[in-house]
């Protein structure tokens, strides 16, 4: 009976902090969504319209790039992190029965979201860089098949790597996270955030640099990336799927480079 | 409240070899449908809040869920006879997660609590076979896996288990394992067994 009562409440509860996760990632993807279609439509407005642009970058394109980085980021990354979100939240709602000091799960939230805007900021840097260059297209993908490729190759090796392979198993076990990392009060519930956040990072870092080859915008590729970041984190085979890709990801770098020789 | 404890310790489940929580950093679920396990320590040495607690023991029966996450584990302590009061008292409040260190984590995961029962605990080990008796109500013995063409060397061991006992485990196998006690019945027999020294601080 009291045990029923308790799982009522723990479902009740991973409930609220799902939906909470499901809004947040939904309004993402609307946000994005309708970011990807204005700048479908300012494309068939000819070249004439973005070439203005393609000159140089200003603060506001800056800021806007970062945004949309950041959301796109919030958008993918947060259904792999709902897993230990809600451990999180379920530790953190037995404290507060048990009558211990507890933290509320945004704060956790918070400091994972902080690393993955911080990466946005360094993609954003990346992309800057790319179009000084002038080697991005107005759809944000990089126009020379060589860098491309290299992009490609990299990301399929980096999926064989120990750092992958470390960061991978840590973000697959949220039970061995909070057993090995755990820190108290809401600084504490931050910087595990932040440390999350970190192992997530090195997971994905690499794949999301692909966005670069795809088309920043390109929403299949956004989706498709995000799906297989998921896979990787809760299939019972993530792992081996990486490697899998990894092999996919070099065997693709190779054509696209030996394409242009 | 300052304290540590140093000892060796072992661990039987119902998982089959090797235990694949512990094999996966506690990614993957247990073999069957709940996780049956028995975790016994041996302290070598140890002082809590200036109280010798050397040359005790404390074990711990749990009944989890096959996914460990979900937590609402049901856990019972076994303290050593040779415990005064306030030995007890102290080495209880380590065990079921009050005073730090590596259990406090895994205290929020507690979902009922199967009560402690004062018992002889009898620990011996020739190196390559452990064995823990306590009371009438547990007695395990597992044996370390080795390597056949070398069974006298180190056993090969796992490494970064992210075991809160110790990352580094040596698998073995339950030889006769037999747990009945505080509500938490299996046999391990044939099934995982992990050992391991330990190192606390809190």
């Amino acid at each position: 009976m009291l045990r029923e009562v308790a799982e009522n409440v723990l479902r009740r509860d991973r409930i609220v902090v799902l939906s909470g996760l499901a809004v947040i990632t939904t309004l993402s993807w609307a946000y994005m969504s309708s970011l990807a279609s204005e700048m479908r439509n300012m494309d068939m407005g000819a070249e004439m319209m973005t070439m203005p642009r393609m000159q140089a970058w200003g603060i506001a394109d800056f800021g806007l790039t970062f945004g949309m980085w950041a959301v796109m980021m919030v958008a993918m990354m947060t259904p792999s992190a709902a897993p230990m979100i809600l451990m999180f939240a379920g530790v953190n709602r037995r404290r507060r029965e048990q009558q211990v000091s507890y933290v509320p799960t945004s704060v956790f939230l918070v400091g994972y979201l902080v690393v993955w805007a911080t990466f946005s900021i360094l993609a954003t840097a990346a992309q800057w860089g790319l179009h000084a260059v002038s080697l991005l297209s107005p759809m944000m993908a990089i126009t020379s098949p060589v860098v491309g490729g290299v992009l490609l190759l990299a990301a399929g090796v980096y999926q064989w790597t120990p750092l992958k392979h470390a960061c991978l198993s840590k973000c697959r076990s949220p039970l061995g996270f909070v057993m090995n990392e755990w820190r108290e009060a809401g600084w504490g519930a931050f910087l595990m955030g932040l440390k999350h956040g970190g192992y997530c990072t090195g997971c994905c870092w690499s794949l999301m640099a692909l966005l670069l080859v795809a088309g920043v915008m390109n929403l299949l590729w956004v989706a498709t990336i995000a799906g297989f970041v998921l896979l990787e984190k809760v299939a019972p085979a993530g792992d081996r799927l990486g490697r899998v890709a990894g092999v996919v990801l070099v065997g693709w770098g190779v054509w696209m480079v030996t394409g242009v020789l | 409240m300052a304290w540590y404890l140093e000892g060796t310790y072992l661990e039987n489940c119902n998982c089959d070899v090797v235990c694949p929580c512990v094999a996966s950093a506690f990614a993957a679920p247990a073999s069957y449908d709940r996780c049956t396990v028995m975790f016994a320590w041996h302290l070598d040495s140890g002082e809590v809040d200036g109280t010798d607690v050397s040359d005790l023991s404390v074990v711990l029966v749990l009944d989890t869920p096959r996914q460990m996450s979900e937590g609402n584990w049901r856990v019972g302590m076994f303290m050593d006879e040779r415990a005064n009061d306030e030995q007890t008292e102290k080495l209880g409040g380590i065990f079921s997660g009050q005073m730090g260190g590596p259990l406090a984590n895994v205290a929020p995961l507690i979902g009922e609590n199967l009560g402690m029962e004062v018992a002889s605990i009898e620990h011996t080990d020739d190196g390559r076979r452990h064995r823990v008796k306590v009371g009438d109500a547990i007695d395990v013995e597992i044996e370390d896996l080795v390597s056949p063409f070398d069974p006298d060397g180190p056993p090969p061991k796992l490494t970064e288990t992210r075991h809160p006992t110790n990352s580094e485990m040596t698998p073995s196998r339950g030889l006769s394992a037999r747990v009945r006690g505080l509500g938490v019945d299996f046999s391990g027999e044939g099934k995982s067994g992990l050992s391991s020294s330990f190192s606390w601080s809190g």
